[in-house]
């Protein structure tokens, strides 16, 4: 929570066959709708989907729940969550989210997790 | 030590208001492990203002109370609605489920994420009958 807080915000990018959905700013209670829907509305196809949460400053229980709703279209082993914050790893920890999604430290680490077919211990398929 | 106390209508464009007043009072009494106690505090105010709502509507100007007493040993926060209180089954739920047990669920894991980043939960009625969520965090040996 020490780095720079702006708004909310939500980009998705295309990067060599992956879509990469970067998340800025506090994804918490009263901000997570407009991120639901923009990843409600995705093209599932992709070859896989990382979220580059590199930038963002806080995560609730809310903004972990938006991620869970999307696993669940698009099935765990196509996601990858790139996590630098050292608190948000804790939360994504102490949450079991490591068992669920890959969590990685760079954007290379994502691809390769995604491409290996990297199985978390409760990884399913669409 | 310092007490602070902070009462906003139960919406959640206050949310920013009052976890930066407390905030900052805890980074000036240096609180070591406050960032764990932030999350905790958060989830408690947004359970607060959900309940809140549910019971009152949307639009309510009833309040969320926010009471603070820190200081760099411990800090206690006291987060107080009128929302009639976290139903009896979702408390027993919180001592029987785990995380794991949770994974897939979209929601519900506010109270077990506060239960593990503080030293201490608790539930209570206030005197004027509103409810009152209590969380405790030591202080540790360094600062952050």
């Amino acid at each position: 929570m020490n780095k720079p807080v702006g708004p909310f915000e939500i980009t998705i990018q295309e990067s060599d066959g992956f879509t990469v959905i970067q998340l800025k700013g506090k994804f918490i209670y009263g901000q997570t709708d407009t991120a639901r829907q923009k990843l409600n509305e995705l093209d599932i196809t992709s070859n896989g989907y990382i979220f580059d949460l590199s930038q963002l400053s806080f995560i609730d229980s809310t903004g972990i729940g938006t991620l869970i709703h999307f696993s669940k279209r698009v099935g765990t082993k196509k996601i990858a969550i790139l996590v630098l914050d050292p608190l948000i790893l804790q939360l994504f920890t102490i949450s079991k989210l490591h068992l669920i999604f890959p969590l990685v430290s760079t954007h290379d680490e994502a691809v390769r997790k995604i491409k290996d077919g990297y199985q978390t211990p409760f990884t399913f398929d669409e | 030590m310092i007490r602070v106390q902070i009462d906003c209508p139960a919406q959640h464009e206050y949310l920013e208001l009052m976890e930066g007043t407390y905030q900052s009072t805890l980074e000036k009494v240096c609180f070591a492990g406050r960032h764990a106690l932030y999350v905790a505090v958060h989830e408690a105010l947004i359970n607060a203002i959900e309940a809140t709502q549910q019971t009152y509507g949307e639009e309510t100007r009833e309040t969320v109370s926010l009471q603070m007493t820190a200081s760099p040993a411990e800090v206690v926060i006291h987060i107080i609605d009128s929302a009639g209180g976290i139903p009896q089954d979702v408390l027993d739920r919180q001592y029987c489920t785990t995380l794991e047990d949770r994974l897939w669920e979209e929601n519900g894991r506010g109270l077990l994420i506060m239960k593990q980043m503080a030293d201490e939960l608790w539930f209570e009625k206030t005197d004027d009958g509103r409810q009152l969520v209590g969380l405790r965090k030591r202080g540790e040996h360094t600062s952050e």
